[in-house]
């Protein structure tokens, strides 16, 4: 698992933490190799220990989230550099404060002036530690970092002591140096400063993914690491003890030298590497910009055009020398260059990728003055030279144009059609007008002529012979025949006319009501009603029962010459999900020849001496399915009986 | 004294094809007989030709509802907006069963709506028995709002 450096900040002042934890158990229990590591090394004293406490977990809490824990670590911080600057005091006055030997007595420095007082280094590196972390806490990174690495500095400075075995480098005085231990804890502290806050002050040159952030990562354990070891190796060498020192400062220089040139060389490959690839990348975002089909324009914080392409030359009628080192607004229409500076330095403080303009038309003003309505997406860009915005601009003058063409046809569709809707609602009266018209006055002569007629064969029966009264009573019964069509033809106008109101209508119950009629006005008539029970639409309700009575009229009507006959009302499913209705009966049936027409209006396939009726019925039933949306049709054979179908769509069971 | 009929038709030969059916079915009753709006509403209001010798108000007034000048409607509205007419039996008889008609004759307080059939021995039979109805059955509504005025 990797660590974030914020978790291996926490891991290091865990660490800090346990160490000096340890070392107060080791005075508490007199556990030298808690204490010293080793007996007659030099001890971390209990004040020490308590120091980094202290400084452990106030570096844990010190980026906390909750204010209080901050506040915490910053009084963790204060105390112990209150402790250091206080042993310091010691030193520099001669004072003995009591507070070296306040927790445990120190036999092993009982004969020196400062029983149980930490080093005056020791001191001096937790006065810099405190003020690191009080300066972490504070968010002051960079000053906070600078003291952490001379912490880390002292503390290596001690540990190359202890590894070559020069006791002038943590031996201050006798008895009073900074142990090992100490000094790997101040190498720690350091690190866990540093590691904190990994995109602040110095660290921030450290841990980014620059090519600075990688020659700092490997030339900083390189230029640490190679002289210590080889130093070592100098230092305790037996063959270079036969050597005279000049001879082995040489050596080591010269070792040096060798492992850093390597060393060095291995960052320059990486980085060329890094290079290269970068300016490809560079190279790959130039031609992405010159290949976008819309016009780029790339434009810097202080609004000067860094970068455009071929398109942005087009659309703005400039050449690219001319654009490049411009400000952006020589683009913007004159009445707009100022909210756009104002706009532009909007962007910038919140730089977010959005469409420009919020909703509004936008233009850019060409070379030669002319305006061009444009669309421009904004994309904020960051690179190393700071902040910049890639605007694409799109031509959308087509656009507008088709867009204003369609609102032009739209409103000419719009106007067509009220004009023909205000034609058809002339029509309609005039239809209506016309009806009302001849109701009222085709009628009345109709009715003059049969009165008359009638007239003259009661009052001059003597005077006319048979012929003269049977010609008039033909006169009467085409006047009433006449009459009748009129009416037919006046409901059949009427059903497009009406307005359609669509209700939950029992099919079943309607047709049991009709069959009854029909068999109450006809009682000596044999004929068995087969109905499926529960028939249930949506459909306006007289009409639906002016179609019924029709269709069962004419069931009636075409089974009158059989003796016995059925008429069956029922309901089928088609595979095709369509719901069919029908009314059959096993009557006079039709010759499927002539079934186109049979729904047409005062058309009959028989004569009115074989069955009454005007030729109207079907063609009823056909306009009231029409206006459900629906149709009608038949099938039949001459006295095999007919089958009426009809659908009425949006009803199924 | 037998309360004449005022029978408001345009038509002379609807005139005397409902003359002939009273007659047929000897309704005795005299029938006054106005040509169009104009002459009706005269005849009830006494004005126009009328108004030197008001009539008294008759017992039915059958109503054509196309009529020239002033329509069967109208005729009708003014009656029923007449303290004097309001109460007076108006049977609507006419060609016509178009809904816009008979919705209005209703509107209008119309006692009847009867559509003239064309077969005369029907058209006799509807005269017969609205004849009947209206001129013997029926209690007329009394005069008095006449001699208020």
């Amino acid at each position: 698992m990797r660590l974030t450096h914020k978790q291996a900040a926490y891991v290091i002042s865990y660490g800090i933490v346990t160490i000096s934890a340890l070392v107060l158990l080791g005075w508490a229990f007199d556990i030298t190799l808690f204490k010293s590591l080793q007996s007659g090394l030099t001890s971390m004293k209990a004040n020490t220990a308590l120091t980094f406490l202290l400084f452990g977990f106030s570096l844990r809490f010190s980026d906390h989230l909750n204010s209080t824990y901050r506040r915490l670590a910053l009084l963790l911080a204060a105390v112990g550099l209150l402790i250091s600057l206080l042993t310091l005091f010691e030193y520099w006055f001669g004072w003995n404060l009591g507070i070296d030997e306040a927790l445990f007595a120190d036999p092993a420095t009982a004969v020196t002036h400062f029983p149980g007082r930490m080093s005056i280094a020791t001191a001096l590196c937790f006065v810099l530690a405190g003020i690191a972390l009080i300066l972490t806490i504070l968010r002051h990174h960079l000053a906070a970092h600078v003291a952490a690495v001379f912490v880390g500095f002292l503390g290596l400075l001690v540990l190359l002591g202890y590894l070559y075995n020069v006791s002038s480098l943590y031996q201050v005085f006798v008895f009073n140096s900074m142990a090992a231990h100490v000094a790997v804890a101040f190498g720690l502290f350091s690190l866990g400063i540093l590691h904190l806050h990994p995109h602040a002050g110095l660290s921030a040159l450290i841990f980014n993914d620059t090519a600075g952030g990688l020659l700092v990562r490997r030339l900083i354990p390189a230029v640490i690491l190679t002289p210590i070891v080889l130093g070592g190796l100098v230092v305790f060498s037996p063959q270079t003890a036969a050597f005279d020192s000049k001879f082995n400062i040489s050596l080591l220089v010269l070792s040096n030298v060798a492992v850093l040139f390597l060393v060095l060389l291995w960052s320059a490959s990486s980085l060329q590497a890094l290079d290269l690839d970068r300016r490809q990348s560079n190279q790959q975002f130039r031609l992405a910009v010159e290949a976008s089909p819309g016009a780029i324009i790339l434009v810097n914080q202080a609004g000067k055009i860094t970068l455009v392409n071929a398109q942005a030359e087009t659309l703005f009628g400039y050449t690219r020398a001319e654009l490049l080192g411009q400000t952006v607004e020589m683009l913007v229409p004159e009445q707009f260059t100022g909210p756009h500076v104002h706009d532009r330095t909007g962007f910038f403080a919140a730089p977010t990728a959005r469409p420009m303009g919020g909703g509004r038309d936008l233009f850019g003003r060409r070379k030669d003055g002319r305006q061009v309505p444009v669309e421009i997406g904004l994309n904020p860009i960051q690179t190393n030279e700071g902040q910049f915005v890639l605007a694409s601009i799109i031509d959308i003058t087509e656009r507008k144009q088709a867009e204003a063409e369609i609102h032009t046809m739209n409103r000419e569709l719009e106007l067509r059609v009220a004009e023909r809707t205000a034609q058809l609602q002339a029509a309609n009266r005039e239809l209506e007008a016309f009806a009302y018209s001849v109701s009222h006055d085709l009628r009345a002569p109709l009715r003059s002529i049969d009165g008359f007629s009638l007239a003259l064969l009661e009052d001059y029966a003597d005077s006319l012979n048979d012929e003269a009264q049977n010609y008039l009573l033909r006169v009467r019964a085409a006047s009433q025949r006449m009459a009748q069509l009129i009416d037919d033809l006046l409901s059949l106008s009427r059903l497009t006319r009406s307005e359609l109101r669509p209700v939950s209508v029992n099919l079943s119950e309607m047709v049991e009501s009709i069959a009854e009629e029909l068999q109450q006005a006809e009682p000596t008539r044999n004929v068995t009603f087969v109905i499926a029970p529960g028939v249930m639409v949506r459909a306006d309700v007289s009409l639906l029962r002016a179609a019924l009575e029709n269709l069962l009229n004419n069931a009636w009507k075409f089974t009158a010459t059989h003796a016995s006959a059925t008429i069956e009302f029922g309901v089928e499913k088609r595979p095709s999900n369509e719901t069919i209705y029908f009314v059959r009966d096993d009557g006079a049936g039709f010759d499927m020849a002539y079934v186109d027409k049979l729904f047409g209006a005062f058309q009959r396939l028989h004569t009115t001496a074989e069955f009454s009726g005007t030729g109207i019925g079907l063609a009823t039933v056909q306009r009231i399915m029409h206006r459900h949306g629906g149709h009608a049709w038949a099938e039949g054979a001459v006295e095999q009986g007919a089958t009426f179908y009809f659908t009425l769509p949006g009803n199924g069971r | 004294m037998e309360k004449v009929v005022l029978l408001v038709e345009d038509n002379l030969d609807d005139v005397d094809l409902t003359l002939r059916a009273f007659k047929k079915n000897n309704l005795l009753n005299d029938i006054v007989i106005a040509r169009d709006g104009v002459e009706a509403l005269d005849y009830l209001f006494g004005t126009g030709p009328h108004a030197t010798n008001p009539n008294p108000l008759p017992q039915l007034v059958l109503l054509d509802l196309k009529l020239p000048k002033v329509d069967g409607l109208e005729v009708l509205r003014r009656i029923r907006e007449d303290d004097r007419t309001r109460l007076l039996p108006v049977v609507v008889l006419t060609s016509s069963k178009e809904e816009q008609d008979l919705v209005q004759s209703y509107r209008l307080h119309a006692n009847s709506y009867i559509r003239k059939p064309v077969d005369f021995l029907r058209f006799s039979e509807a005269v017969r028995q609205l004849g009947f109805y209206w001129l013997i059955l029926n209690e007329a509504p009394p005069d008095a709002p006449r001699a208020e005025s």
